[in-house]
């Protein structure tokens, strides 16, 4: 069995030869499933869909998400992206960019005015591009600055907003883009960033203009992300994980964050200010048999 | 031997899941017809469990080859999926496979799916974005790791 998720992606202009060597390399396939929010691709011959059953739920829209326009005074937007931050009030979302060195020159400024952040884009190293995923899902970062690598697939389930600090060329990526936010039955804002003079692109409807409240400088988030050397090839599981940081380290069951168990190593969330004490106190005990090596990331 | 579980409702009640939506029903009774399918709804409409559900139904317990291949555009992806697959607690072994760490640990992982059939999440190709693909940034975006597993063979 094959399935293609985000398959008008994967079988863009570009990646014929790849794909069509892997599905060369495929014998004796019974079942092929593709799917996608959108389709704007012609299924090449090499997928060899014989017959396939089409089904298509995309006319619903989400009726949760609804789509803002801030606009910027002045060309260089950074201002009003800050200005929309504040507005936002530390709640959990993502800021789009259309390149890394956008990323930079946004993180940076950023980073200047006291907001907690992280990034993800492709160049970055694999363990830091997935550190930032995790530390984004258990609220140690409330904010992502992403290139379009972030635009398919992540869930985050309490995701409140994405800004598009650049639009995308493409509509359908700007609708994978807003799909982050709005999942499952939970309402979600997309804000589009543009500087007074800037014309959209046709591709967006008309939109409501919002215009940021003045709002207090945000808080530093509660929670702080500690990386335990010990995961899933230990057998150690969320439980014993769960059980550690509650018995020995005394946590109350609310001040247990998200727990991450990958093959080597394993990630909790703890309230910020007893993160290092954790460490130290727990540094060296041991779970299934291994002594843990614990810091904070 | 691990228990294998099947049961729609026992995987539901992990993932703390009542019951599943339109899109997934018709997505489920079209798969299992045996109908190659091609799925499209709405960011955020439950796509990824309206594909696994009746793939897990479709493996067989007692082989112990690689029985499905989920491939997906980005490594993270790939980690997130196999994240649900283990949260549904079938007993079926997932893998994701990306470029980005050790390709030997890739071979340790597929060399070893224990006695339980194995399935996996790929990515196909290194992850770069559309703009840098634009920009001619990314030439070796070639032989992901998927392509380089394929053709040593698994």
């Amino acid at each position: 069995m094959l399935v293609l998720d985000e398959f008008d992606k994967s079988l863009e202009v570009g990646f014929e030869a790849e794909m069509s060597e892997i599905m060369s390399h495929l014998h004796h396939l019974n079942k092929k499933i593709l799917t996608s929010a959108s389709n704007k691709v012609e299924i090449p011959k090499f997928v060899g869909l014989k017959n396939p059953v089409r089904l298509n739920f995309s006319d619903k829209g989400s009726a949760q998400l609804s789509l803002k326009i801030v606009v910027s005074p002045v060309k260089d937007k950074l201002k009003s992206l800050l200005a929309t931050l504040k507005h936002l009030g530390g709640q959990p979302g993502i800021v789009f960019c259309n390149f890394k060195d956008t990323i930079s020159y946004v993180s940076d400024f950023l980073t200047e005015n006291h907001i907690s952040h992280d990034c993800f884009f492709g160049d970055m190293e694999q363990r830091d591009r997935e550190l930032a995923l995790i530390k984004f899902r258990n609220g140690t970062h409330r904010l992502l600055l992403a290139t379009d690598l972030a635009a398919r697939g992540i869930d985050v389930p309490e995701l409140r907003f994405i800004i598009h600090y650049q639009l995308p060329q493409k509509s359908h990526e700007f609708m994978h883009r807003n799909g982050r936010t709005a999942r499952m039955n939970a309402d979600g804002t997309a804000y589009v960033l543009k500087w007074k003079d800037e014309t959209l692109p046709e591709y967006i409807p008309e939109t409501p203009v919002e215009n940021p409240k003045k709002a207090e400088q945000l808080s530093a988030s509660n929670w702080k992300t500690i990386q335990i050397l010990g995961g899933r090839r230990d057998k150690i599981s969320k439980g014993d994980i769960a059980g550690l940081f509650m018995k020995v380290g005394k946590l109350k069951k609310d001040e247990l964050g998200l727990i991450e168990i990958q093959q080597e190593i394993s990630y909790v969330a703890v309230p910020a200010a007893k993160a290092h004490l954790l460490t130290q106190s727990l540094n060296n005990s041991k779970l299934k048999g291994k002594k843990l090596r614990l810091g904070v990331v | 031997m691990l228990q294998i579980v099947k049961n729609q409702s026992d995987i539901l009640n992990k993932l703390g899941i009542e019951a599943l939506n339109p899109m997934q029903q018709a997505a489920r009774e079209t798969i299992l017809s045996g109908a190659e399918t091609v799925l499209l709804s709405p960011t955020g409409t439950g796509k990824t469990l309206a594909f696994l559900l009746p793939l897990v139904e479709e493996l067989d317990a007692s082989m112990r080859e690689v029985q499905a291949l989920i491939l997906v555009p980005s490594r993270e992806l790939a980690l997130q999926i196999e994240g649900v697959v283990r949260q549904m607690g079938t007993g079926f072994k997932a893998n994701a496979v990306y470029g980005g760490r050790s390709g030997y640990q890739d071979k340790i992982d597929l060399k070893h799916p224990a006695s339980h059939p194995d399935w996996h999440a790929w990515t196909h190709r290194r992850p770069f974005t559309a703009q840098q693909f634009l920009n001619g940034e990314n030439k070796d975006a070639g032989p992901g790791r998927i392509r380089q597993i394929a053709r040593s063979g698994l």
